[in-house]
């Protein structure tokens, strides 16, 4: 018997839980997702600063700060803390982005409270001992001098970099570099924690199986009484853009690479634009997905590389549209060739009727998917609060993409950026990238060093 | 513990008259569905010649046939996505979805299981092959360490061993791949008796059955493969290896062979590992970072298979030799098995097990892929339970007899360094 392929019947409209909003004693707020799945609990306690705040001589020191957190904290040593937090079986982690940071807990319900302890201890009584926080640096050295290894780390580092400029905080890694970090002393990391993690800029994000009014009491028992000096919301930080961006090559030399890194960066939209959710809509058949022109190009019909892709890059003060891959490198230049045609025809909007079905259902798909596990429901509602987005953002643009069309999603592929406007960082063997990429009419490139940093 | 409304999902089983086993996991919290398939072969079963073979043909599962010229432009059509891993003993092939999508990636599954050799090329392989190579300079070649990974498994397993290549292949052996390699390799491994599939998510039991039934049945049964016989081995074929690599840092890696997943010892080795290596109390990473500024990072594992390696790895802190490290991991390791390990010790990372397996319930795409490993490795469908009874099982003396096991006798332990290349120590763009 031949069987053809089967109808696709329509999907479901799916709208996520919206969290419920409650505020402490103190006035904190507190978004909360009763799910009663699992006995798990996941709380994140974000921070409205983080490593854009440094300073160009200070590079890295928020994130120091962060890791000396769980150094030493209530007279208990890295090592007790760390016992405890293990027999818990908890998670308790703390992360820095450069628009925030954030201190993250997760553990089986039976153990929470005495987790919310820890976290309380690390986040309220770090001790700062400075012998920890010398074996710290020491340790965060060595793995920023490891970094230089990384083909794509050490491409990033110098497409920020260029891309930014030397004065823009984007410009600079939030780890920092070797020598800012090695220049730190402990004053200047504690002040940095007293800024970052005071409660005043902070926020509460939970999803678990405790029921929303004893869940208030647990943090409001802990956290309640903090003196909240400022909102949330006035942080005075506005958009700043890159100096005007313009068409440039960028080589990272590292002889003897058997691939080229190839990492193309131009202007995006800033974390509180509207339009986030369409370029990312846009996004998925442009380099978002296995059938994407990208893939499909470089890698599906020209075997350049094991894949290619591209992603809309949103923070607070600006955001990057990226597009990337490692190719073999005796095609870099082919390859280039290649994400040039394709971002060049990007602004066009010439995206098929095929084409937008695709990135549809493949949107609707994800967005289910990304609220399997409560890490991922946690992603979308505190992102949807820090970056100033109403409450039914997503749910709103799921229900609107039943009547989207053709039309407007070319439209809103016509406000991406020009290649123009893009600077191009290839990181592997500069002799034959020189060779590679004779004759594609781009301007003379400029070199950067291992941590992206330029050099004569 | 672990909810009893989530433990163990209830399962379905049933064999098709060509002998394909298949489970179904009902799950309805989201409305997504997964179709996760495990065949029996894997880079232990290559020929010589042919190594990186089982991981090629993987690539070219998703070349299509000419019912379905292309698999991922009709599965993106209906958000669906999907993907596969080849390893030493098993490829799996793994396909996520809205509900509506069930039927749609059962006929897709089915029918390259049906066709594949029919629509077999040239160009296909040709293509495969150089994105394949690409695989191999990105995820190795042009990584640091990568060319650890290379090296180390012709370093622990004798050169007869179905293990002693890594999974990847050699250059020479990928390149020389043919179409009729292909059409073999298919008719051989591919065969119903010798795969397992897994349903899982937002599916009604009764009209899964019918629709695997429909499309997967017209598979033609063929004879089940021998299985290819995976030693456990005891000492390493070599006893020091140094390789050059363009990196910062020095790096120190101590390998031993351990017994296999699911057998005795297997739990025990997890939890050592955690002893060992996991929190900054942990006896490793407080000895070498915290106690003595010894090392920037430490970390082991049991990396468990049907044959198993128990592995530490540690980077140097500028100044300190790889020399240093590895004498002072083997006076830990001595130490435990001189003066044991603390009841306190031993059960302060089982929580930490049991949260982790409460996570992985978390996505049926991981959850269905667990469930197929645990049919595999352990014969059975108690999955999560009867793999987390193995921790709730294990025992201090359990632990102390494999670690007197493996730590006592030096000539069971092969230690790989890979040092930087001179002149790559500091930046040398220009």
């Amino acid at each position: 018997m031949e069987l053809s392929l089967p109808e696709i019947p329509p999907a479901k409209l799916f709208q996520h839980v919206l969290p419920r909003e409650m505020v402490l004693d103190n006035g904190m707020t507190l978004w909360y997702v009763y799910s009663p799945v699992l006995p798990l609990v996941t709380l994140r306690v974000a921070f409205d600063e983080g490593a854009s705040g440094d300073g160009a001589d200070k590079s890295g020191c928020t994130s120091m700060a962060a890791a000396m957190l769980k150094e030493g904290a209530a007279g208990k040593t890295a090592q007790q803390l760390s016992d405890e937090i293990e027999n818990l079986g908890a998670s308790l982690d703390v992360s820095v982005n450069q628009d925030g940071s954030s201190i993250y807990l997760q553990s089986l319900t039976q153990f929470f409270e005495r987790g919310l302890d820890l976290l309380s201890e690390i986040w309220l009584r770090p001790d700062f001992e400075p012998s920890s926080f010398e074996r710290l640096r020491k340790i965060v050295v060595s793995r920023l001098s490891q970094r230089k290894d990384a083909p794509q780390s050490v491409a990033r580092l110098a497409s920020d970099r260029m891309f930014y400029g030397p004065e823009h905080p984007y410009g600079r890694p939030v780890d920092g570099y070797e020598d800012t970090v090695g220049g730190l002393d402990i004053s200047d990391v504690r002040a940095r924690y007293e800024r970052v993690f005071d409660p005043s800029g902070a926020a509460f994000f939970a999803v678990g199986n405790i029921e929303p009014e004893s869940f208030r009491e647990l943090l409001n028992a802990r956290f309640g009484g903090l003196e909240v000096r400022r909102s949330v919301r006035d942080a005075s930080q506005t958009e700043r853009s890159a100096s005007k961006p313009e068409l440039r090559v960028v080589i990272v030399d590292k002889p003897d690479a058997p691939q080229t890194v190839i990492r193309i960066v131009q202007p995006g939209l800033s974390s509180r634009s509207q339009k986030t959710l369409s370029w990312q809509f846009v996004n998925i058949p442009f380099g978002d997905s296995f059938t994407s022109r990208l893939m499909q190009n470089i890698r599906e019909d020209k075997g350049y590389s094991y894949g290619a892709g591209s992603a809309v890059v949103s923070q607070k003060l600006a955001g990057l549209f990226v597009s990337s891959s490692a190719v073999d490198s005796r095609v870099t230049g082919p390859a280039l060739k290649e994400f040039m045609n394709e971002l060049g025809r990007l602004p066009k909007g010439d995206f098929s009727q095929e084409e937008f079905e695709r990135a549809r259902e493949t949107w609707k798909s994800e967005f289910v998917q990304s609220f399997e596990t409560q890490s991922g429901v946690l992603a979308t509602i505190s992102n949807l609060y820090v970056n100033g987005k109403p409450l039914d953002y997503v749910n709103g643009f799921a229900r609107g993409l039943e009547s989207y069309t053709l039309e407007r999603f070319n439209e809103v592929a016509r406000e991406f950026p020009s290649f123009e406007e893009a600077t191009i960082v290839l990181v592997g063997d500069r002799e034959i990238i020189l060779d590679q990429i004779a004759g594609l009419g781009l301007p003379a490139p400029v070199y950067c060093d291992l941590e992206g940093r330029p050099v004569p | 513990m672990v909810s009893q409304q989530r433990e163990n999902l209830e399962n379905v089983h049933f064999t098709l008259d060509n002998g394909l086993n298949v489970y179904l996991l009902r799950d309805n919290a989201l409305p997504i569905v997964t179709v996760n398939l495990w065949v029996n072969v894997g880079s232990k079963d290559e020929r010589a010649g042919r190594t990186g073979f089982a991981h090629l043909f993987e690539h070219l599962m998703f070349m299509g046939t000419e019912s379905v010229p292309d698999i991922d432009m009709i599965l993106e059509r209906g958000g669906g996505s999907n993907n596969a891993s080849t390893r030493e003993d098993v490829t799996n092939y793994y396909t996520v979805g809205p509900e509506n999508m069930l039927e749609t990636i059962l006929y897709i599954e089915s029918d390259r299981l049906c066709h594949l050799p029919e629509a077999m090329t040239q160009e296909k392989l040709d293509r495969q092959r150089d994105v394949v190579l690409n695989e191999r300079r990105q995820t190795l070649e042009n990584q640091p360490y990568g060319k650890l990974w290379l090296a180390l498994p012709s370093a622990i397993y004798p050169e007869t061993h179905p293990y002693s290549h890594p999974v990847i292949g050699s250059v020479e052996d990928i390149t020389a791949a043919t179409v009729d390699d292909v059409i073999s390799f298919f008719n051989t491994y591919y065969v119903p008796s010798n795969m397992t599939l897994v349903l899982g998510g937002d599916i009604e039991p009764t009209r899964a059955r019918a629709l695997v039934e429909k499309y997967f049945s017209r598979i033609p049964g063929r004879v089940k493969p021998e299985g290819t016989e995976v030693p456990r081995e005891t000492y390493p074929r070599e006893r020091r290896v140094r390789i050059e690599d363009n990196v910062q840092t020095a790096r120190l890696t101590m390998v031993w062979h351990s017994p296999s997943f699911m057998q005795d010892g297997d739990a025990e080795l997890d939890i050592l590992s955690n002893i060992l290596c996991k929190g900054k109390n942990s006896r490793l990473v407080n000895r070498l970072v915290y106690e003595k500024s010894l090392a920037s990072n430490v970390s082991c594992g049991q990396m468990s298979g049907l044959a198993s390696m128990f592995m530490i790895d540690a980077l140097p802190l500028p100044g300190v030799s790889v020399e240093t490290l590895e004498d002072e991991i083997l006076s830990e390791l001595n130490a435990i098995v001189r003066d044991g390990i603390s009841e306190e010790e031993f059960n302060r990372t089982k929580n930490s097990i049991e949260t982790a397996f409460v996570k992985q319930l978390q996505s049926i795409e991981a959850r269905a892929d667990s469930f197929n490993s645990h049919v595999y490795y352990a014969h059975s469908t108690d999955f999560p339970s009867g793999d987390l009874e193995r921790y709730r099982r294990a025992s201090v003396s359990g632990l102390m007899r494999v670690a007197g096991e493996l730590f006592t006798d030096d000539s069971r332990r092969c230690t790989l360094v890979v040092d930087p290349k001179i002149g790559d120590r500091k930046d040398e763009a220009r």
